[in-house]
């Protein structure tokens, strides 16, 4: 399959407004599309069902998906981190024979823990009627494996078909999710919701399993993987609870809202922030334009003049430029995502409003949107730290960002609801900081990490 | 500091790749030295290219101390590297200076600056750290800045590895220190004399620099363990020259430290002088042989055709097809000759067979007979005349084996031959010819000296008695044990010298 990169430099060198507008388009589409139709989708079943299930079933429903986004998200980080990296490996050695073995491996993998924490949270601590707890369980279940699986294509880097996924199950999920809701009130909800997801499961699972026809071969190479790269799994643990904690520690805060005993959120902060993540999306298009295209360009000439025997002049040269493109792109970046921070900040009521936000929400979507603005950086910082293969630069970056995101929202819940959100927007300037500062000291030892540091022949594995 | 110190041996002996671990000639020729050497007593130093177990393949002698193995390829994780970088910034231009030929000066300057971090810092730190990068890229500007980054880098890992392990590997106490090579063995000796001001001392059999030069030209080996995500294409010409410009240096460094230089034969010593060994500490030691065994030999007195010999393996090396054809020239004046090789034929069968063809297409069967591996010395007491047709030898031992019992030589002119038949120009006084030396691939000039001996009764007692004479005076083993006794006997009192004197460096 073509790679996004080739259709995003096709697009965005055509010279015209056109191209460069569908180009953009198009990286906007594979970037955040899947989030966005998921979301979507979501607005969409709040808006059908929000009268007729009423404040209660609803917000069980609600907690229901979060809890099981967030912790979907948390437990399989590690095992999508490093099974992304067992499959790079394996297609720069264009050996994939072991993908379907991988594949089996990492469901299992990546959604057994979960669902050991999710079995006992819903029977246990939750007290909910039995197709209830069923439901939520599979919801968690299919949740999981439509990360895990999802990674199969994105390694391929072929963005489109997940976002197709998601567009095809999340207009399932909406039209499902509505017509139970209706019928059988939150279980029904959910159960539609469910469906929708595991449409998307099914459509991308059909698509890996299409690319990969291989027998099931060595399923246990990831442990393996696990234990050499521990570094990775923990940072894909790490990051993934840092992008969280602050939700959680704000859920014990005024405004928060109990279900069924056990589900605790925290509905004004959530959706203040969930609103102002949203904020991040054309700046994740532009990012993706810029990596995929210059940055990658300029990536693969730096190692590929290595191997073609250039001179440590030649090789000098191409990281300079890499250092250029990749300022430039930040550049961008940031600027693009000033002007969308700054126009959030002033339309906050307006935009508060229109999703029919409480008053009170204002001041955490404004700090959720500097915040955002931030955390868009410390994810462009962290893909370049993967490209870089500097993981223990990439794990001190989650580490931080975790530390300063939990510290620095346990310090502003005592200040009042007003301040709910500077935490995370402190976390996010500090992490960025010390984002930024490891990825130029990376770049500027790049020669010696590619000769020495990250050179098994050299180094060692 | 806890308890006392072991004694030191008299003698370490630096060994780089042979040496308990490879068996061949060198081998042999250091376990015999060793035992000849007892009492003296001997730590070994084995160079060998990495920490994997290895097994070794010779008994160690009762004088032997201690072997100590350096690995070559050390430990690859850069420590704690406090102080690599100034200590990066101040060995650069040593190193420089040293690749260029500057020999002891920057090299003394080189172990005393590392005699500073000595237990602190390991190779790695020299190798694999950002100030070894500094360092690399240094070099890489002033070596060579047009060339593939990527082969000088491993070129200067694979020259620079070796050096900082010479450098940095811990050190014996010895009364003298002795390497059989240059090379890395031969910087360890140098580094030594350097830093224990006791003496060092070379004995070259094969010369390393030229051996490493006949490698390098014939070099695809040079970037193959390189990694295979750095593939490779072709190694370029100018990198080849620095790594020869390295192993010379090196051997400077070597030649200019030790105290005294001694090889093989003449021929040598041209390539030491060349390499920059001070002709004043050159010397000859040649190897010996058992001359009273040999000598006891009896020669047959029942009558029998003449009978020459060509002994050793029936390999391309020893040119046996020009001695067949030499044998065919021979026919003519000994109609009667006989002529045997002796010595295994199992190695190069393509070329046996060859030779066995040869032998039938011209005719030999009656004269030539090739009898395989036998026990020389069943055969040297009826044998005439030994041919040695060799296109390459050092000091082919079998002509003295053969001149101890008596029997004259002709062969090409390789290694320590003309020396061995007409008598090294010190020999005092000169003993003669002991038989006759020809050119390369020449079966005619082979076969007229051959028939000169055969034919002419008194020529070959001339012969016969000079060989055997200076095979008992220059190429006894006993002499030569003694030899060697005395070199390390004289090393051994000698006073500590100051480092200082060595070098004429701060």
């Amino acid at each position: 399959m073509a790679g996004i990169g080739f259709t995003l430099r096709r697009l965005t060198r055509r010279d015209d407004l056109l191209g460069i507008v569908t180009g953009y388009g198009h990286s906007l589409f594979v970037a955040a599309g899947p989030w966005l139709v998921t979301v979507g989708a979501l607005v969409g079943i709040n808006a059908v069902l929000a009268q007729a299930l009423g404040r209660e079933a609803h917000q069980l429903f609600g907690s229901i998906v979060i809890y099981n986004f967030s912790a979907s998200l948390i437990v399989t980080g590690p095992v999508i981190l490093v099974a992304t990296r067992y499959l790079a490996d394996r297609v720069f050695e264009k050996k994939l024979e072991t993908a379907t073995g991988l594949l089996l491996a990492a469901i299992i993998l990546g959604t057994l823990p979960g669902l050991l924490i999710a079995v006992p949270f819903y029977t246990l601590v939750c007290t909910l009627p039995a197709t209830t707890i069923a439901l939520a369980i599979a919801n968690y279940a299919v949740i999981s494996g439509v990360w895990i699986t999802a990674l199969f294509l994105s390694a391929l880097k072929a963005y489109v078909r997940v976002t197709v996924a998601f567009c095809v199950g999340m207009i399932a999920a909406f039209g499902s999710a509505s017509w139970l809701g209706l019928r059988y009130g939150p279980d029904g909800a959910l159960a539609g919701f469910t469906i929708g997801l595991a449409v998307t499961l099914v459509v991308i699972m059909g698509t890996v399993l299409a690319e990969y026809r291989f027998p099931l071969q060595r399923p246990l190479a990831l442990l393996s993987y696990v234990r050499r790269h521990w570094d990775l799994a923990l940072g894909g643990l790490v990051f993934n609870l840092a992008v969280w904690v602050d939700k959680w520690i704000v859920w014990t805060a005024p405004g928060q809202v109990v279900v069924a005993n056990g589900l605790v959120t925290n509905p004004p902060y959530d959706g203040a922030m969930f609103l102002a993540y949203l904020t991040i999306v054309p700046a994740l298009a532009v990012f993706m334009v810029t990596v995929e295209t210059e940055f990658f360009e300029d990536y693969q000439r730096f190692y590929r003049d290595i191997g073609d025997h250039g001179t440590l002049g030649q090789i000098n040269d191409n990281q300079t430029r890499l250092i250029g493109t990749v300022l430039n792109g930040l550049r961008s970046v940031l600027i693009l995502q000033s002007v969308i921070a700054v126009l959030a900040i002033f339309l906050a009521p307006e935009i508060v409003g229109a999703t029919s936000g409480s008053y009170a929400q204002i001041a955490i979507f404004r700090f959720g949107v500097l915040g955002a603005l931030f955390h868009v950086l410390i994810l462009f910082c962290m893909i370049l730290l993967q490209y870089f293969d500097a993981r223990r630069p990439a794990l001190m970056v989650q580490v931080v960002f975790l530390v300063t995101n939990a510290g620095a929202t346990w310090f502003t819940i005592d200040l009042g609801f007003a301040y709910l959100g500077y935490g995370y927007f402190v976390a996010a300037l500090i992490t960025f900081v010390v984002a930024m500062a490891l990825v130029l000291r990376v770049m500027s030892r790049l020669p010696y990490l590619a000769f020495v540091r990250n050179n098994p022949s050299v180094y060692g594995v | 500091m806890t308890g006392p110190r072991p004694q030191p041996s008299d003698i370490c002996l630096i060994l780089e790749g042979s040496y308990p671990y490879v068996s061949g000639g060198v081998s042999s020729w250091v376990q015999d030295l060793i035992k000849a050497q007892a009492p003296l007593r001997f730590t070994i130093m084995a160079l060998v290219a990495n920490s994997a177990p290895r097994q070794r393949r010779y008994e160690l002698p009762d004088n032997v101390d201690a072997v100590i193995d350096v690995p070559l390829s050390g430990p690859r994780r850069v420590g704690t590297a406090i102080g690599a970088g100034p200590l990066a910034r101040d060995i650069t231009p040593m190193l420089l200076e040293i690749e260029k030929g500057a020999g002891l000066p920057p090299f003394t300057r080189l172990v005393k600056r590392l005699a500073q971090v000595h237990g602190r810092l390991g190779s790695p730190a020299l190798m694999n750290s950002e100030a070894a990068w500094s360092m690399i890229t240094a070099m890489y500007r002033e070596n060579a800045p047009e060339s593939s980054f990527l082969e000088f880098f491993w070129t200067w890992r694979a020259l620079h590895g070796g050096l900082f392990v010479a450098l940095l590997c811990p050190l014996p106490p010895a009364r003298m220190y002795h390497t059989i090579s240059t090379g890395y063995a031969g910087l360890v000796a140098a580094r030594a004399a350097i830093e224990t001001g006791r003496p060092a001392v070379l004995t070259e059999h094969g010369i390393y620099t030229n051996e490493r030069r006949i490698e390098i030209t014939m070099a695809e080996w040079l970037y193959d363990a390189a990694d295979d995500w750095f593939a490779i294409e072709a190694p370029r010409w100018d990198l080849r020259q620095l790594w020869m410009q390295s192993f010379q240096s090196y051997a400077r460094i070597c030649y200019e430290a030790c105290t005294e230089i001694t090889t093989l034969f003449g021929g040598n010593q041209r390539l030491q002088l060349a390499d920059g060994a001070p002709a004043d500490r050159l010397r000859i030691i040649p190897n010996g042989i058992d001359a009273a065994m040999y000598g006891a030999i009896e020669r047959s007195v029942e009558p029998r055709r003449p009978c020459i010999a060509l002994i050793g393996r029936v390999v391309p090396i020893k040119d046996v097809k020009t001695y067949i054809r030499a044998v065919d020239a021979l026919r003519r004046s000994v109609p009667d000759v006989e002529a045997l090789i002796l010595g295994p034929d199992d190695e190069d069968a393509e070329y046996a067979e060859e030779c066995r063809t040869l032998v039938s297409y011209l005719g030999l069967e009656n004269h030539v007979k090739f009898l395989g591996r036998v026990r020389i010395a069943d055969y040297l007491g009826r044998i005439d005349v030994l041919a040695l047709t060799s296109i390459s030898e050092a000091q082919p031992l079998v002509i003295l084996e053969a001149g101890a019992a008596g029997v004259p030589s002709v062969t090409s002119d390789v290694g320590a031959c003309r020396e061995m038949i007409e008598g090294p120009a010190t020999e005092n006084p000169p003993l003669g010819h002991g038989g006759a030396v020809v050119g390369l691939s020449s079966p005619v000039a082979t076969a007229e000296a051959l028939s000169r001996l055969l034919l002419d009764r008194d020529w070959w007692q001339q012969c016969s008695a000079a060989i055997r004479k200076r095979v008992n005076r220059s190429y006894n083993k006993t002499v030569i044990d003694r030899v060697y006794g005395t070199l390390y006997e004289r090393m051994i009192a000698a006073p500590d010298r100051d480092p200082r004197e060595l070098a004429g460096a701060d």
